[in-house]
């Protein structure tokens, strides 16, 4: 256990304990002295005893004020023995032990008890004897209550002392708990606040990160780039370059068929690079996720015609053939990137093709799949050639100088962005089929990944 | 100590002065009414009430005791009496005022015996209020002990 997860979860954990464990104390305490508070039995005695010392006296009046009413002194009696008894028996008693006054007490209270009007009539003389007993009696009981009055006080003072302590210790525990809470509430608090800050500095890296991917794709992107524009632009700057030279060579204007040649094939070459950027650009987003494909499920019909018809315009020497076997071709693409694509190889074909001949574009319906056949007659490609067709700056073993490499290279690229793909074979007839294969729905891309 | 209050009022005569001296010996308690009717009791009137035994600890006697009496609730009713505190007052003058609520909550016995044997002045008679101190641990206080009045003889509706 390190030092620091021993402050951040075993040192908590024992202050809360000792919180607990204060409070839990304080209650106890608490309880204890709720049941210890009261008063016993016995701390009635100074009224017990000074009653007895009434009686007794009321005695001596009683027989000084008329010894011959035999009812009068035979209750005032009943009275006096009844303290008497009362206190001399049970817990009363006790407590004169406890006082040390018992046995005085009980002396006391002899003489008393032997003259009761009760058993047989009290003489005259011995009438005398009970007044003077109860005045001794009473004299007794007053220094017994003086001692009783005292251990009470004493008592209640101990009492009161340890109900002190109690609540001085009460509140010491209640107050170590206070603390402690606070504490923990604090702790957990600034935990809570470094927690938070932890996980603003994790999203603020997140987004630095996201940030710096952003820009690293964006370098790539231009690094590619400048890859294919260094090793692409070359070759049809060159041709430019020479055609250019070609037409003030030797001090003389070219000819006008040499003039219109070259200026045929300075065009070829421009529209050749304008294809470069095009298609560099176009990938580098798409791989560095720059951009994402706009899929969705669409009519391809319209968007093949309306190319077919644009192309058409763009090579008005050359026949581009059109064939749909359905009304309508629904697929799960991007129309955008499947012009690109389905340009690209009518382009590749119509170079790859002589003058003369047509090239044909056809739709059709296979397996749930739209497939759009590009046919050419061309030179057509042996199966090493058809290897090695898709890989970039690749070119044809019969291409005409206009040619980049990267047509075919694209066109596989896109048809796979959205998850469909290009096939080439040979044409039976001789030239070539290339066919860009789209699925119907995005269930069939998920079946097939 | 004693935190109740504590009266000693200095009466002319025990109330048994008032009474004529040929019933004085029957009589063993009277009860003033509201309206100042006085209601005397003898050991018939009081043993013709229904009798009940009640078997607790008191604060100053050590062990069990067996009472018997009437309960306090039939005596008052008995004679008439509806106020809700009543003064008890004992043979040596010892006065103290109950509240009636007590003898409906609990049942709290004018007692007549203690342990078969009758109450009389000597000891703690003619009456004793006793409590049912063991059933309810709220009547295990001093509050409570200073209403067991004993050697009872008067009470006075207030």
């Amino acid at each position: 256990m390190t030092l620091g997860t021993l402050w951040r979860t075993f040192v908590p954990l024992v202050l809360l304990l000792v919180c607990i464990g204060a409070l839990i104390f304080g209650y106890l305490r608490l309880r204890a002295t709720e049941k210890a508070m009261g008063f016993d039995g016995v701390t009635n005695m100074v009224w017990v005893i000074s009653q007895t010392q009434v009686e007794a006296l009321k005695m001596r009046a009683v027989l000084a004020e008329d010894p011959d009413d035999e009812g009068q002194i035979g209750l005032q009696y009943d009275l006096l023995r009844s303290r008497i008894d009362m206190l001399t028996e049970g817990p009363q008693f006790r407590f004169l032990q406890a006082l040390e006054m018992a046995e005085t007490v009980k002396a006391a209270v002899q003489p008393a008890i032997r003259l009761d009007p009760a058993l047989r009539p009290l003489s005259a003389a011995e009438k005398a004897e009970l007044g003077q007993e109860a005045t001794t009696l009473a004299r007794t009981l007053n220094r017994t209550a003086n001692a009783a009055m005292v251990m009470e006080w004493e008592l209640l003072t101990t009492q009161l002392t340890r109900y002190r302590t109690a609540m001085a210790q009460v509140n010491y525990s209640i107050g170590l708990g206070v603390v402690l809470a606070i504490y923990l509430g604090w702790r957990i608090l600034a935990d809570r606040r470094a927690r938070l800050e932890a996980d603003l500095f994790r999203r603020q890296s997140m987004r630095l990160e996201e940030d710096l991917d952003h820009e690293r794709a964006m370098v790539s992107h231009w690094r590619d780039f400048a890859a294919v524009v260094s090793h692409q632009f070359r070759t049809p700057l060159a041709v430019i370059d020479s055609a250019a030279q070609r037409l003030y060579r030797r001090g003389q204007p070219a000819s006008d068929e040499v003039l219109q040649a070259k200026q045929g094939t300075i065009r070829e070459m421009v529209a050749s690079l304008d294809q470069l950027v095009d298609a560099a650009l176009l990938i580098g987003r798409m791989d560095h996720k720059m951009d994402l494909p706009q899929q969705a499920v669409q009519d391809l019909a319209p968007v093949v015609r309306n190319m077919v018809k644009k192309l058409q315009g763009r090579y008005r020497d050359r026949e581009i053939t059109l064939s749909l076997e359905e009304e309508r071709f629904v697929a799960w693409c991007d129309a955008n990137l499947v012009q690109h694509s389905l340009i690209n190889l009518i382009d590749n074909a119509i170079k790859y093709s002589p003058p003369f001949e047509p090239v044909e574009v056809r739709m059709q319906r296979q397996d749930n799949k739209v497939v759009c056949t590009v046919a050419d007659r061309g030179p057509g490609m042996t199966d090493a050639e058809a290897e090695r067709l898709f890989q970039r700056f690749q070119r044809g073993a019969g291409a005409p100088t206009g040619g980049t490499g990267i047509g075919l290279w694209l066109a596989q690229r896109l048809a796979e962005l959205q998850g469909g793909r290009i096939e080439a074979r040979p044409r039976p007839e001789g030239g070539a089929l290339f066919s860009l294969i789209l699925p119907e729905a995005p269930q069939d891309v998920e079946s097939k990944t | 100590m004693n935190t109740f209050s504590r009266r000693m009022l200095l009466v002319a005569g025990l109330a048994l002065a008032s009474i004529t001296p040929a019933r004085a010996e029957d009589i063993l308690l009277t009860i003033e009414t509201a309206s100042g009717q006085e209601e005397h009791f003898d050991r018939e009137r009081l043993l013709a009430l229904p009798q009940h035994e009640l078997v607790t600890h008191t604060s100053v006697t050590d062990g069990v005791q067996t009472f018997t009496g009437p309960f306090m609730r039939d005596l008052l009713a008995e004679a008439g009496v509806t106020a809700e505190t009543l003064t008890a007052i004992a043979l040596n003058d010892y006065q103290i005022e109950l509240p009636a609520e007590d003898f409906t909550r609990y049942d709290v016995v004018a007692a007549l015996e203690m342990n078969g044997e009758t109450l009389t002045p000597r000891d703690k008679g003619p009456i004793w209020i006793v409590y049912p101190r063991d059933e309810f641990v709220e009547l295990q206080d001093i509050y409570y002990d200073y209403r067991w009045v004993w050697q009872l003889v008067r009470l006075e509706e207030q």
